[in-house]
């Protein structure tokens, strides 16, 4: 877990957090509540989102401003759901976005 | 006060973008104008200030000494308790010279007409394309500081950042407070873009600013694990495992585009107003400048709309409005 432990002005002890475990290509996540999808990824060193669809290139987390698409993932069946703008659920299934294969 | 239910069909006054300029355009309109719309695409008001840890220089009127974050609390306590209707995580998708608003709320479009239009959305970073630029590991600036200012994530060990702007020197210094490395700020010209002020604070932690430098490749498999550097006429190789895009910002001008404006920094008049039509624009929208100007600028918009909208034409706002603009060329010719 890469998470900031100690900040010297802000506040991540995170106490109070209940831990929510959510699933991401069939392997179980352990985030925080409050964490976007993307958050509960990058906080268990989990940077490859997804597979570029034509040249299968790692992709990962760009703006974090729902802006890019470079996140966008299935979740709980949902296709083209920006995992940096969308809160993690106890139980939430979440999928690698292959996009259109050649 | 922050709207429970979904927004109405018609506003006097909307205010797209809940940024610095928006809400301070949003608050100051709210107190003349009748009705006053206040519509935000992400999930809390403040924009990028939520994401700043650093003191705010300006003046007391625009929150000086205080941190980004608390400014962003400051302006959504004032918004939770002024007259007015504020939404967030609605995005604004289209615009017309009615003025009429096109929002996409809850997963539904819906048309919300007014008479008056102020737009404040802000700016996007720019991108820089180089060998290796989507590895991951190599981010915008800006979310680099959504990881360690607002999730508590980190998003490495060391860091290389590209820029040596305003935006270079402060996420430098943001990202060896949440304990990454700073290898170095990459600079192409031969002097430092920011304030020397800034500049100052990441030097005496001791991250070095290379000048006319830039970054030749990002180098890595699965992820950016070196970055190859010309170092004025020496060619090197770091090891890092993040790398920081700061390249400036653009206006984020789309809803313009819906007026026919070609313009990547729009023409506004002397109260922010576009030429012949309803519609205000506030803040780095109208050109990039910092959240000290983008509040007086909102402020600025929303007394100017309350004019046009015709609630009170007296000479006390006339004198705001002078204030407004005077306080604006002090804030602009203000030291560095």
């Amino acid at each position: 877990m890469s998470r900031i432990a100690r900040h010297p002005v802000l506040d991540f002890s995170g106490i109070g957090r209940k831990q929510v475990t959510f699933s991401f290509n069939g392997k179980p996540v352990a985030a925080l509540e409050g964490d976007t999808i993307a958050a509960g990824l990058l906080a268990n060193d989990i940077l490859v989102f997804r597979l570029s669809p034509r040249l299968r290139e790692p992709r990962s987390a760009f703006c974090l401003r729902g802006k890019c698409g470079e996140c966008l993932m299935r979740v709980n069946g949902q296709e083209n759901v920006r995992a940096c703008q969308t809160p993690v659920r106890e139980g939430m299934v979440v999928e690698s976005d292959l996009g259109a294969q050649d | 006060m922050r709207a429970t239910s979904g927004p109405r069909t018609e506003y006097d006054l909307v205010v797209v973008g809940g940024g610095p300029a928006g809400a301070c355009a949003a608050l100051q309109a709210a107190d003349g104008v009748a009705r006053v719309a206040l519509f935000d695409d992400s999930e809390r008001i403040g924009g990028q200030l939520i994401r700043q840890t650093h003191k705010f220089f300006g003046s007391s009127d625009t929150y000086s000494g205080r941190r980004g974050f608390q400014i962003a609390s400051a302006l959504q306590e004032q918004i939770r308790f002024a007259p007015l209707a504020a939404f967030c995580g609605v995005t604004v998708w289209a615009i017309d010279r009615g003025p009429t608003v096109w929002l996409k709320h809850a997963g539904y479009s819906a048309a919300v007409k007014c008479r008056g239009l102020i737009l404040a959305c802000g700016a996007r970073e720019k991108a820089l394309l180089f060998p290796g630029w989507t590895l991951p590991g190599v981010l915008y600036a800006g979310a680099l500081q959504t990881m360690v200012n607002l999730w508590g994530v980190l998003p490495g060990k060391r860091v290389l950042i590209l820029g040596s702007g305003n935006v270079g020197l402060i996420v430098a210094y943001q990202l060896a407070q949440a304990g990454m490395e700073v290898v170095g700020i990459l600079e192409k010209a031969r002097a430092i873009g920011g304030f020397q002020v800034h500049a100052n604070r990441v030097q005496r932690l001791g991250i070095p600013i290379f000048l006319d430098s830039e970054l030749l490749e990002v180098q890595g498999s699965g992820r950016a694990e070196r970055a190859l550097v010309r170092r004025g006429r020496k060619r090197l190789g770091l090891a890092v495992d993040t790398v920081c895009i700061a390249a400036g910002m653009s206006p984020q001008v789309e809803l313009l585009r819906c007026l026919g404006e070609t313009l990547d920094v729009p023409l506004l008049d002397a109260s922010l107003r576009l030429k012949a039509t309803a519609v205000f624009v506030c803040g780095d929208m109208g050109g990039i400048e910092e959240a000290s100007i983008a509040m007086e600028e909102g402020r600025l918009a929303g007394l100017a709309a309350r004019r046009a909208l015709g609630f009170a034409q007296t000479d006390a706002l006339t004198a705001e409005i002078s204030d407004a603009e005077k306080r604006l060329r002090a804030l602009r010719s203000g030291e560095k």
